[in-house]
C-alpha cells in the first residue's frame, strides 16, 4: 500500500508537481499515466525522498528513508542507464545487494527472472536499451520487495519484451505486491493495469479503476450521409451533440445508433455509414488531460510536444 | 553502516580503474624515488640522502590517490548510479560516511604499499651506489608514517571534492593543478600564507625534519585535516540539500 499526500515540487517559478495525492493498492497493477514532462519521474523521486519537496509518501505506513532495508520493501527502477559502464552487471547488483544485506544467491535468481543470466558477467557498457531495462528490473526485484516503483520500464523494449514485462507485472501483482508503473505509452498500459493515476502538468487528473476511467469517457456514433446538415439539426433537437469531423463524417454523442437510424428512416435521410465508436484509453486519456491544457511542455524544453503523436 | 562499507568496497574494487591507478601510484613512487636517490653524489649529507629518499615521490603520487577519491563520488553522478545508491541507502550522511571510510582505508593501505615499495627501492639504490642510510631513526620513521597518513587524507579529500563538485572532470581539472603547483604559485606572491594552504601544510607530514619550516609536523597535519574536514563538511551540506537529479 502506497499513500502519497500533497506531493509538491517547484523549480524556481515552475511548478513540476502540484499537491498530488493518491493511493496505490496491493495486489493490483497501478498505471501512472501522463504525457512526457507531466511530472511522473519527479513524483517518483519525491516518493523515494531522492528529491526535496513538500508532502510525503508512506509505504505500508513508513516513509522511505525510515525503512531499515528499503530495497527489501520497495524496489525501484527510475533510470535504466544508471550503471557504471565499466562494471559488470553482477558487480553492480552485488554492491546494491550488500547495502541492504541481500544474500548473493539472490543475484543469480533475479538475473534468471529477467533473462539476463548470459550477460551477467559482461560490462554494461555494451548493453542495449532492452538489456538496461532488464538490468534495471533486476535491480528493482533484488530485495524481493512487496512494492515496486517502475518509471517507464517498457521504454526501448521490443514487442516480445513488452509482452514479457506485462506478464511479469501481472504475476507480481497476483502475488499480492503493490505495483506502481509509469508510462506515456497508453495502449500498453490498457492491457496491463487494473488502476490508473493520471496526471497532467503535475496535477492529479484522475484516480480510478481502468474500467471506470474508460467507461466515463465519451462514446459516440459516426454517421455519413449526403444530408448531414438536416440530420445534424434533427439530432440536436433530440438533445444529442454533434461534431463535424475533418473527413466529412459527423460524430454524434448522446444518441444511440438505433435511434439515429430510426430517425433517418422516418425522415427519409440516406445513411452511408452508421458506426458505433468506442473510445480507447488513449482517447479517454486525451479527453481527461485536454481540460488541463495539456499537450505541451517538457521541463527545460520550449518545443511543444503534441501528445497525440506519442500515443500512436 | 557495515553493510554500506561492504557495498562501497565492492564498488571500489570492481572497477579496473582502481587497480590501474594503484599500480601507477606504486610504479611512479618507485621510479621517482629511484631517480632521486640515484642522483646522490659522494659527499652528500645523510640528511639530504634521507630527504631525497622520502620527499620527492608524494608530490606526484598524491595525484593518483586524489583521483581515486574524486571518482568515488563524482562518478556516481556522472553515470547516474547515485539514484540506485541512494535508493539502497537513503540516509545521505551514511552513504557519504561509508565512502569516506572505504576510501580513507584504501588510501592508507595503498599509501603504505606505495611508501614501502618506494623506500625499499630508494634504500637499495643508495646502498648500490655506496651511500647507504639507515631508516631506523625516530624522525625518519615518523616521516614514513606521515607519508602514509598523507595519502590516506588525500583519498578522503578527493571524496570531499567529488561530492562538492559532482563532475569528475571539473573536480580533477581544478584539484590536480592546485595540488601540483597552485599552492606554490600562491606562495611566490604570499609566502607567509602559503604554508597554511592544505597541501603545503600536509607536506609537513612527510618532511624529514622541520629545518627552518614555519610549521611543525603536528601543526601541518592538523591544518591539512582541517582543510579536508571543511571541504567534506561543505560537500556534505550541499549533498543533503541537493536533489538527486
Amino acid at each position: 500500500m502506497i499513500e502519497a499526500k500533497g506531493l509538491s515540487k517547484r523549480y524556481g517559478s515552475k511548478v513540476a508537481v502540484n499537491d498530488l495525492s493518491f493511493e496505490v493498492r496491493p495486489g493490483r497493477v497501478t498505471g501512472f499515466l501522463g504525457p512526457n514532462g507531466s511530472g511522473k519521474s519527479t513524483t517518483m523521486r519525491l516518493m523515494l525522498q531522492l528529491d526535496h519537496g513538500d508532502g510525503h509518501t508512506l509505504f505500508d505506513g513508513q516513509r522511505y528513508a525510515d525503512i531499515q532495508y528499503p530495497t527489501k520493501e520497495v524496489g525501484s527502477l527510475l533510470e535504466a542507464h544508471a550503471v557504471h559502464p565499466k562494471v559488470t552487471a553482477r558487480n553492480h547488483l552485488r554492491a546494491l545487494a550488500a547495502a541492504n544485506r541481500i544474500p548473493e544467491s539472490r543475484i543469480d535468481q533475479v538475473f534468471g527472472l529477467v533473462g539476463l543470466s548470459d550477460a551477467a558477467d559482461r560490462h554494461t557498457g555494451g548493453f542495449s536499451l532492452g538489456m538496461f531495462q532488464r538490468l534495471g528490473l533486476a535491480t528493482a526485484l533484488l530485495g524481493d520487495p512487496g512494492t515496486l516503483i517502475l518509471d517507464e520500464p517498457m521504454n526501448g523494449l521490443d514487442p516480445e519484451g513488452i509482452h514479457w514485462i506485462r506478464s511479469l507485472l501481472r504475476e507480481l501483482a497476483a502475488d499480492g505486491r503493490t505495483i506502481f508503473v509509469s508510462s506515456h505509452l497508453l495502449a500498453e498500459m490498457a492491457e496491463t493495469v487494473d488502476d490508473l493515476v493520471v496526471i497532467g502538468r503535475g496535477r492529479l487528473i484522475a484516480q480510478a479503476a481502468l474500467d471506470d476511467f474508460i467507461g466515463h469517457a465519451r462514446q459516440g456514433v459516426r454517421v455519413r450521409s449526403p444530408q448531414l446538415d438536416e440530420l445534424s439539426r434533427l439530432l440536436a433537437g433530440l438533445g444529442a451533440t454533434t461534431a463535424l469531423e475533418g473527413d466529412g463524417s459527423l460524430m454524434v454523442s448522446g444518441a444511440e445508433a438505433p435511434a439515429i437510424g430510426d430517425l433517418a428512416a422516418q425522415r427519409s435521410i440516406t445513411l452511408h455509414e452508421l458506426t458505433v465508436v468506442s473510445f480507447s484509453l488513449e482517447e479517454a486519456f486525451l479527453d481527461a488531460t485536454a481540460g488541463s491544457g495539456e499537450y505541451v511542455t517538457m521541463p527545460n524544453d520550449s518545443v511543444p510536444v503534441v501528445v497525440v503523436e506519442e500515443v500512436r | 553502516m557495515n553493510k554500506l562499507i561492504r557495498s562501497e568496497w565492492i564498488k571500489l574494487r570492481s572497477l579496473r580503474t582502481t587497480w590501474i591507478l594503484a599500480i601507477l601510484a606504486i610504479l611512479t613512487a618507485m621510479a621517482i624515488t629511484g631517480a632521486a636517490t640515484g642522483s646522490v653524489k659522494a659527499g652528500t649529507s645523510a640528511f639530504e640522502r634521507v630527504d631525497l629518499l622520502l620527499t620527492p615521490a608524494p608530490l606526484l603520487v598524491r595525484l593518483f590517490i586524489l583521483v581515486l577519491g574524486i571518482m568515488a563520488f563524482s562518478n556516481e553522478y556522472r553515470y547516474g548510479t547515485i539514484m540506485p545508491s541512494l535508493a539502497a541507502a537513503p540516509i545521505r550522511g551514511e552513504l557519504l560516511g561509508a565512502k569516506l571510510i572505504v576510501l580513507g582505508a584504501f588510501g592508507l593501505i595503498l599509501g603504505a604499499v606505495v611508501t614501502l615499495a618506494s623506500t625499499v627501492t630508494g634504500l637499495t639504490v643508495l646502498s648500490i651506489i655506496g651511500q647507504p642510510v639507515s631508516v631506523f631513526d625516530g624522525e625518519i620513521l615518523r616521516a614514513i608514517a606521515g607519508t602514509v597518513a598523507f595519502y590516506g587524507i588525500c583519498a578522503v579529500l578527493g571524496v570531499g571534492a567529488g561530492v562538492l563538485v559532482r563532475q569528475p572532470t571539473v573536480a580533477i581539472g581544478v584539484l590536480m593543478p592546485w595540488a601540483l603547483f597552485g599552492e606554490k604559485a600562491v606562495g611566490s606572491f604570499l609566502p607567509n600564507l602559503a604554508s597554511y594552504l592544505p597541501f603545503t601544510a600536509g607536506a609537513q607530514l612527510y618532511a624529514v625534519t622541520t629545518k627552518g619550516e614555519p610549521l611543525d609536523p603536528g601543526v601541518g597535519a592538523a591544518l591539512f585535516l582541517t582543510w579536508t574536514a571543511l571541504l567534506i563538511l561543505v560537500g556534505m551540506v550541499l549533498f543533503q540539500r541537493r536533489d538527486v537529479s
